[in-house]
């Protein structure tokens, strides 16, 4: 039965890569009746390749430069002391909570009205944004890895007089080289799979591209570069996983005590926190308010944000319980028996959420093309939830899985030798131990599912439901800024809300 | 009566041990004794069923529940099983930990068990609000609560106190006898074997994988091991090379020798086995010996003093100052190989 449960996340992994191979060997027809074009004719148009030069160049940028910065201030919190410094760091986590899209669109008004600066779109401006959004990313994995680091390396080197450079390089970078390695691959990810950011910002990048071509119903281009677009991700998954199974360090190490951070450092570091802030909380949150207040002054006409939030918050919780319910039996098979289930699970977390929903949509195209009901299939919403829980399985899984990995074998052996497993088991010791950790993830994708925009596009318009996303992203492209303002408004606060509790409720568990 | 005949095991291609034969009379203690890796806790969960072996047979109380065509799962055999690290469930009371095994709820029994390892005041406490001595207690409780008729301990005294362990120890064989079972308890330390067992299983490596090379009690096993290996494992040794001159007689470093039934035709070059209770130093200017170094034991003073390559560990009753001169004797015949 487990087994069972377990492998329904490994087909949800493929059915987008069977929709996509399903569409390349069978291409639709031309509505006007002429030739759909050849498959080497479209992979031979060299603008397809720009895109994906593009998007690695934007990937791979904001991966290096969100790297230096997260991985800096990761570094700088744990050697020094100064004041503020949980508060501050608590303050950049909070960027998790703004959607790139929201930042982006933010920013471009606000950098265009200092009309000293070029106008903020297209690849650069996308760099900037997505770096902006990544930080947190880099520095909260690095962090992790520091924090299981013991401090009596770096103390025995500076003990033997080693300056603080070589101290840090040979004390300290060797225990940390896998861990920047695996945040500059996740940073990459998740640039490279950015739909929001790109979009607002009219980047001439592959998930931008594909979201056009599927608008424009070529789906023939768009599984050209769905197809680039795995090119560009699954290399990077293997390698993102290869660095993700490296052992852990010490569970209990000897902390290393900072030292105080003084000069010109100190004001360096002020002023980097105060930017990533500033930028990615501030500036957004104050922006979407004055957007509001212009509209409320012109005396514009606001819609309700009842149905949107309602829906919102209605999709976001189904997505995050079916999401949290998927991710259990993989989890405990991964913890049992294999790596694969790990594997299957986060590959389909891997792939942009454009392309996930595009997939989806082509699958379930194919499937009903005899059988029909593809309306039907897609208003009910189980498109739409599946694609919430592929795009999100890998975040529910990490807290769940490694929660699991706490529990000591021996509890099982002891249960089994009692003859009470596994049902008074599951219920005395497994769930007692693992419920903390399944509402945390339960958290941690409702946060992921209440931002996603690309598969909320895509898929939750024949639903019927109204969401904060939608709106905000169809207000903005309408220029009704004060709409989309409130709808961004609410949505910021109900992500900031949810990021708090994460944190509260990571820092309890 | 329980007993283990030809028992083998392997992971993969790598064999654990080979062809175990271990008999455990009713209210006996046995006790596994043997070097990190060479199969001992594998053994205890081969017999506790959460390990299946590759062949041979275990039956428990002349019941089968291992043989090449019967498996018994681990609930169903009537064992008690105690882990090094207690593996108490963190979510339940002491109360619930002891019962979980009971299939009805039964408060009579519990508190009885509690009264009979002595944490009848800890009943509601969390395992994490419990001292190791205690926590191991509740284990302890928590596998007889079935009445089992074989009780396997793992390690039991590991994460002891030194001080406490004689203690626990001493406890665990009254709470056996007590409750009229068998016991088999698996350890590396040959203090916690000698105090608790009646026999004693020394298990070694040969070739990889494991098997029990002599059986008996501590007494005899401490003076009569069969080989070098089993002597390093029962006790603290020495062993010297000697040349036997004559029937029970041996040159070595230490001048000649007394040792135990052995004549010149059985061969002549030996390695005579000594511990350290078997010499004497007695001080003397013109001795051919020098005392290294003198360290206090507590109720006495360890002597190190270097013969050639060889160093001899002598206890002392008195503090002899390093750099002391005399001779060292042999007490009684040794044995040797």
């Amino acid at each position: 039965m487990i087994r069972l449960l377990a492998l329904i996340p490994v087909l949800l992994a493929v059915s987008p890569l069977l929709g996509l191979l399903g569409l390349i060997l069978n291409p639709p027809k031309d509505p006007f009746g002429g030739e759909p074009a050849s498959l080497w004719m479209l992979l031979s148009d060299g603008a397809v390749f720009g895109l994906l030069l593009n998007s690695v160049y934007v990937a791979l940028t904001s991966a290096v430069m969100s790297v230096l910065c997260g991985g800096w201030l990761a570094w700088v919190n744990y050697r020094y002391q100064y004041r503020g410094k949980r508060l501050l760091f608590l303050g950049s986590l909070l960027v998790f909570a703004t959607p790139s899209y929201i930042l982006a669109g933010t920013l471009r008004v606000q950098m265009n009205n200092l009309t000293v600066l070029p106008d903020f779109s297209g690849l650069w401006a996308s760099i900037v944004c997505l770096t902006i959004v990544c930080i947190p990313y880099a520095q909260v994995i690095i962090s992790s890895a520091l924090t299981r680091l013991s401090g009596s390396e770096l103390e025995a080197a500076i003990q033997l007089g080693a300056s603080n450079r070589d101290a840090f390089t040979v004390a300290i970078w060797p225990q940390i080289k896998e861990s920047v390695q695996l945040s500059f691959f996740i940073s990459f990810l998740y640039a490279i799979a950015d739909f929001g950011a790109v979009a607002t910002l009219n980047a001439p990048v592959l998930t931008w591209r594909l979201y056009e071509s599927i608008r424009n119903q070529d789906l023939q281009q768009a599984s050209i570069l769905g197809v680039l677009s795995l090119m560009a991700v699954v290399p990077v998954f293997f390698l993102v996983n290869r660095y993700r199974s490296q052992p852990n360090r010490l569970s209990n190490p000897r902390k290393v005590k900072p030292i105080p951070l003084k000069g010109n450092k100190r004001v360096l570091l002020y002023c980097v926190y105060a930017g990533l802030i500033w930028l990615g909380v501030v500036w957004p949150t104050v922006e979407l308010c004055s957007w509001v207040v212009e509209g409320w002054q012109r005396g514009l006409s606001f819609t309700s944000q009842w149905d949107a939030t309602f829906g919102s918050l209605v999709c976001a919780a189904i997505g995050a319980l079916l999401t949290t319910i998927l991710v259990i039996a993989p989890a405990w098979l991964y913890v049992q028996e294999s790596e694969f289930y790990k594997n299957s699970t986060f590959l389909a977390s891997a792939l942009p959420g454009i392309l996930l929903a595009f997939g989806l949509m082509t699958l379930t195209l194919l499937i009903t093309k005899h059988t029909g009901g593809y309306h039907l299939v897609l208003s009910s919403g189980v498109l739409l939830f599946s694609g919430y829980a592929m795009r999100f399985l890998s975040e529910g899984f990490s807290p769940i899985a490694s929660s699991m990995r706490q529990i000591n074998p021996q509890l099982s052996d002891i249960a089994k030798i009692l003859d009470r497993y596994p049902k008074p088991w599951v219920k005395n010791v497994l769930l007692p131990h693992i419920v903390p950790s399944i509402v945390r993830a339960y958290f941690l994708v409702f946060l992921a599912c209440i931002k996603e925009l690309p598969i909320t596009l895509l898929l939750g318009g024949s639903t019927g439901l109204k969401t904060l996303t939608f709106r905000t992203w169809d207000r903005y492209n309408e220029a009704l800024w004060h709409d989309a303002g409130f709808s961004g408004l609410i949505l910021l606060l109900i992500a900031f809300m949810m990021t708090v509790v994460t944190l509260h409720w990571k820092a309890d568990a | 009566m329980h007993n283990i005949t030809q028992l083998s095991h392997s992971f993969g291609a790598t064999a654990t041990f080979q062809n175990v034969d271990l008999s455990i009379e009713q209210g006996e203690i046995v006790s596994l004794l043997g070097q990190s890796g060479c199969g001992k806790s594998t053994l205890l969960r081969c017999i506790a069923g959460l390990e299946t072996p590759k062949n041979g047979e275990i039956t428990i109380q002349n019941n089968v529940v291992f043989s090449s065509k019967i498996n018994v799962q681990p609930g169903k055999r009537n064992l008690g099983l105690v882990f090094q690290d207690y593996a108490l469930f963190p979510a339940l009371t002491v109360r619930r930990n002891v019962g979980f095994g009971l299939k009805r709820i039964d408060e009579k029994r519990i508190d009885e068990l509690l009264d009979l390892v002595g944490i009848t005041e800890c009943a509601d406490r969390f395992p994490h609000q419990l001292s190791g001595g205690q926590q191991q207690r509740v284990s302890l409780a928590r596998s007889l609560a079935p009445k089992p008729q074989l009780l396997l301990l793992d390690e039991p005294f590991s994460n002891i106190d030194a001080h406490r362990k004689l203690e626990l120890g001493q406890e665990i064989r009254r709470i056996v006898e007590h409750q009229k079972i068998s016991a088999v308890f698996v350890t590396h330390d040959q203090v916690d074997a000698f105090s608790l067992a009646d026999r004693v299983a020394v298990m070694t490596q040969h070739n990889g994988s494991g098997t029990i090379v002599q059986i008996e009690s501590p007494h005899v096993l401490y003076n009569n091991p069969i080989s070098p290996e089993v002597a390093r494992l029962t006790g603290a040794c020495t062993f010297i090379d000697g040349t036997l001159t004559e029937d029970s007689i041996v040159e070595t470093c230490l001048g000649k020798i007394a040792i135990q039934g052995a004549s010149v035709s059985d061969k002549r070059n030996v390695k005579v086995l000594i511990r350290p209770e078997n010499l004497c130093f007695n001080a003397n200017v013109s001795g051919n010996v020098v005392i290294g170094m003198s360290c206090c034991t507590g109720p006495g003073f360890q002597l190190i003093v270097d013969v050639g390559p060889t160093r001899f560990r002598i206890p002392h009753p008195t503090y002899i100052p390093k750099g002391t001169r005399g001779t060292i004797e042999v007490l009684a015949p040794c044995l040797s190989y």
